[in-house]
């Protein structure tokens, strides 16, 4: 130790504040400064050994010594602590002289700390004892011979590290024996717990976690304990203990849970993600693995084969790794690659090329099967079903070649078909799927759907006849039948067949469950002839149905179906529709409305031609907000602008600080062409409506007002989330009154796709596809080419007529623009049940 | 998704009725009332390869991001408990 720069032992005190020596030597002690408190309580003891000039010796002398063994100067540290116990009379024993001993590797001098000096033998501390157990167990015999030989320290010394040796050479059986020898108060007793733990640690962790819980923390033993309590812990946890053990512990885990030692590296790199507290990237885990891969097991290769999509770049050093990959495999990688970065084209060549690949193999065609089915789901989605072409069907069909065995991809296609209203490929399905599941209920409903799609009645009740035999609680299956029935009747009654007709009407009241049911019944047994019989059954249905509304929309509807003249039927039928409908009456007329199908709406037109102005009157009826909302809404659905009017308006009137009135009263006025037929006053209603829905947390109600208020298609789909409101207020007060302007503007905004796809939806097919095909794939010229188009129709339809008048009064628009098409029906809870079938 | 077959504990060639028995096994030990999330985990593991052709389709299409505990059993499944050497747990005690 350099003593160059050794600082002044004694310091000058002030002059003002003169102090005793023994006061300073205390108050150089209670600073720290122990070198120069042990001078001054040295030069106090040279004038009177007082007890108390001791005490703060010995304090001097134990604060240098923890100085120097602070700084890793433990041989000094044990010098001073050695005249402490000497100068001070203290033990020398006490304290952290032991651990320094240790640490030095002075196992004789810690040893000799039991040694019997004289009277003292009586009273060997016990403590010390036991913490020179550890230390007992790996000096050599000379240094415990220096002990008395009745010390447990020597005698039970034998039996510990015979256990030791049993524990390593996992002889359970010859470790329980030496255990047996060594008593409970013996130094080592923590060894019986600890080593059978360590051998239970990889088998019976909670066996083991038993044991460990039994042994002090910071006994003798307290390394290998505190492994044995780290790999004991469950999952990743064990890990994190990993990082806490010393370089030597760490290896003895290690070793312990099997890791060879070429893994030990790429363990303590896992620990290491494991504290960061947050999953790893996939692309880190392939780097880790392919880093490290000699020796790793199969699984190793097995999960970064998973991660590959992520690291597509790495294949070939994967392989160099782990082996190579089929051309197949490497498809899929490649497939899902492309899926992941979402180029859903690349993804779709790769996942065709692993098909084509994997059906030529005969052991595969399950795999080309299952990925001809994934690659339907990823291009045409799971719930909108309509988004397909030809070759996306002709997926699922060679899959069903590959695999005939999957149900569900049956059922999938007859509905597509069936969706597609293309029948004679929906019934082919059909067969198909019979022919493998004759007797499954599921795809005999199937098979009863589509021959109801196609008017096979009597096909129909037999295959449901069939369903019944095996399901016979099945109501759908009762209600499809007694329908049939129904329809086979009406096509009898076109046919002019009364005879025929009526045994199908007999045959369906056997089926037919509900009353409203079977008053359709008996009005078709009316329709069916002309007699006076047939109308006084006729006036006899009208009279169950209500004899007013519902019974009018009844008669009209059927006789459409018959092919009768609806208005002559309505006469002889004779329903009351003076005076106003009670709201009742108009809300089941809307729930006849929501359950005719799509491929009836030529037929509703007609019967609504009849029935709107009854309809019209019953607007001011006395309906709760939730009901108005859904009679709205089905309006809405079917395109009926006047009716969908003066509900709204009644509507708004009623509840004028709802905003989903406000919605539906402009969309009636002006259609999806509000943006430019709303007056400034109207805009300004709306735009406080969207305020109010984005309060109430109406998110249904906001984008729609969103979208009402862009230009047609500007904030329709997904990208009306991208404006926030600021943004929003600010485009609409900037936009264009020219329509050229707009349609430049949205070009410059969403690039002339954007265009394109407004167009899209705006133009029919004819108008479309020339300028299409006349722009040659040029997408740029294309959007030029509808912008003409567009501002050309609008100057056709007096745009100055939509456009806000300077005066701000009402504009008169003269052509109804185009409604929406039909979307998702409102999300509304209010409505939820109400027109439930 | 949690590699299922490390969530029931089974082999990649295990047969749907050892795949079967290993999920009853594990929802008798984590019913919902008592491990909402065990269990949870445990169900979607079973229906994603519970038979032949859903075992094929995880094969073929998971890709889903790893875990730690992923990726410690990958590294770990080859390994047997061994007993430690003497030498070492000796320079354990001994040292410190």
């Amino acid at each position: 130790m350099s003593r160059k720069h050794r600082p002044p032992l004694s310091r000058p005190t002030p002059a003002a504040t003169p102090v005793s020596p023994e006061t300073h030597a205390r108050q150089v002690l209670e600073a720290g400064h122990y070198r120069e408190a042990v001078e001054l309580y040295k030069n106090l003891l040279k004038q009177e050994r007082r007890s108390e000039w001791l005490d703060g010796l010995a304090a001097g002398y134990a604060g240098r010594a923890r100085e120097l063994a602070n700084k890793g100067m433990l041989q000094e540290a044990l010098v001073v602590w050695r005249n402490r116990s000497s100068l001070c009379g203290k033990l020398l024993a006490e304290g952290p002289y032991l651990d320094w001993l240790l640490r030095t590797g002075a196992h004789d001098a810690a040893l000799r700390l039991l040694t019997p000096i004289g009277d003292a033998a009586a009273t060997v501390d016990a403590d010390l004892e036991t913490r020179l157990a550890a230390v007992a167990l790996t000096a050599p015999d000379s240094a415990l011979a220096q002990l008395a030989a009745e010390s447990p320290l020597r005698r039970h010394r034998a039996a510990a590290q015979a256990a030791i040796a049993a524990c390593c050479r996992a002889d359970l059986a010859d470790l329980d024996e030496q255990l047996r020898g060594i008593p409970f108060r013996s130094p080592y007793r923590d060894l019986r717990f600890i080593l059978k733990a360590l051998l239970l640690v990889g088998n019976d962790a909670a066996q083991a976690t038993g044991l460990i819980a039994r042994v002090t923390v910071d006994g003798p033993f307290e390394r290998l304990a505190a492994v044995v309590r780290a790999g004991v812990l469950p999952g990743r946890r064990w890990l994190l203990a990993l990082l806490d053990l010393d370089e030597e512990s760490r290896h003895l885990l290690l070793e312990i849970k099997g890791y060879p030692e070429n893994r030990r590296p790429l363990l303590l790199e896992v620990a290491e993600l494991a504290r960061t507290g947050v999953a790893p990237t996939p692309t880190r885990v392939v780097d880790l693995l392919l880093h490290r891969n000699r020796g790793l097991p199969v699984t190793a290769a097995r999960l970064c084969r998973r991660l590959l999509p992520y690291a597509e770049k790495r294949l070939a050093e994967y392989q160099n790794a782990f082996g190579p990959l089929g051309e197949a495999e490497t498809a899929c990688i490649l497939a899902l690659a492309a899926e992941v970065r979402r180029a859903i084209e690349s993804s779709e060549s790769h996942w065709l090329r692993a098909a084509r690949l994997f059906s030529t193999v005969e052991e595969a065609p399950l795999q080309a099967a299952l990925i001809l089915r994934h690659l339907f789901d990823l291009i045409v989605g799971h719930e909108d079903a309509a988004d397909y072409d030809d070759e996306c069907t002709t997926w699922l069909k060679r899959s069903l070649e590959l695999d005939p065995d999957d149900r569900a991809t049956h059922l999938k296609l007859i509905r597509l078909h069936r969706q597609g209203q293309d029948l004679k490929a929906a019934r082919a399905s059909v067969e198909t799927a019979l022919a493998r599941f004759a007797n499954d209920p599921a795809v005999l409903l199937e098979a009863v759907e589509t021959a109801l799609a196609g008017n096979a009645f009597k096909k129909a009740v037999t295959l449901a006849k069939r369903l019944l035999d095996l399901d016979p609680i099945n109501s759908k299956v009762r209600a499809l039948i007694g329908q049939a029935h129904l329809s086979h009747a009406r096509k009898q009654i076109r046919l002019h067949r009364p005879e025929a007709a009526g045994k199908e009407l007999d045959l369906a009241d056997e089926w037919l469950a509900t009353a409203n049911e079977r008053s359709v019944s008996k009005l078709l047994r009316g329709l069916s002839a002309t007699d006076a019989p047939a109308t006084v059954r006729l006036r006899e249905a009208v009279d169950e149905l209500g004899g007013k509304l519902l019974a009018a929309w009844h008669v009209l509807l059927e006789s459409i179906r018959v092919g009768s003249q609806p208005a002559g039927e309505l006469r002889r039928a004779a329903p009351n529709l003076s005076g106003m409908p009670v709201p009742r009456e108009v809300l089941n007329v809307m729930h006849a409305i929501n359950a005719l199908g799509k491929n009836e709406s030529k037929a509703l037109r007609t019967v609504l031609d009849t029935l709107r102005a009854p309809l019209k009157r019953g607007a001011a009826g006395d309906f709760s907000e939730s009901e108005r909302i859904s009679i709205c809404e089905t309006l809405l659905l079917r395109e009926e602008q006047g009716l969908l009017q003066a509900y709204a308006n009644a509507g708004l009137q009623r509840w004028p600080e709802r905003p989903v009135f406000v919605y539906l009263a402009t969309f009636a006025k002006h259609g999806k062409g509000a943006f430019f037929a709303m007056s400034e006053r109207e805009r300004q209603t709306l735009e406080a409506a969207l305020k109010k829905a984005l309060e109430d947390g109406d998110q249904r109600t906001v984008l729609r007002i969103r979208d009402l208020m862009g230009p047609p298609g500007f904030f329709s789909g997904e990208d009306s989330d991208d404006f926030d409101d600021d943004d929003f207020g600010d485009s609409v007060d900037d936009l264009p009154a020219n329509p050229r302007d707009v349609f430049e503007l949205l070009m410059s905004m969403g690039g002339h796709n954007e265009v394109i796809r407004m167009a899209r939806e705006v133009l029919p097919d004819s108008k479309f596809r020339p300028l299409e095909r006349a722009a040659g794939g040029n997408r740029k010229k294309l959007a030029e080419m509808l912008i003409e188009l567009l501002v050309e129709s609008l100057a056709n339809l007096d745009l100055s007529s939509f456009l806000a008048p300077p005066s701000g009064g009402s504009p008169v628009p003269k052509p109804k623009p185009h409604p929406p098409a039909p979307k998702q029906a409102v999300q509304d809870d209010r409505q939820k049940g109400l027109f439930d079938d | 998704m949690i590699d299922p077959y490390r969530v029931l504990g089974v082999d990649l060639s295990a047969s749907d009725e050892a795949i079967r028995a290993a999920y009853l096994s594990a929802i008798r030990e984590s019913p919902p009332e008592r491990d909402r999330e065990r269990f949870e985990s445990v169900r979607t593991a079973y229906e994603a390869i519970s038979d032949h052709r859903r075992r094929l389709a995880h094969a073929l299409f998971d890709h889903s991001p790893p875990t730690i505990d992923d990726l410690l059993s990958a590294v770990s499944s080859d390994l047997a408990p061994q007993p430690p050497t003497e030498r070492r747990l000796l320079r354990l005690l001994g040292a410190k």
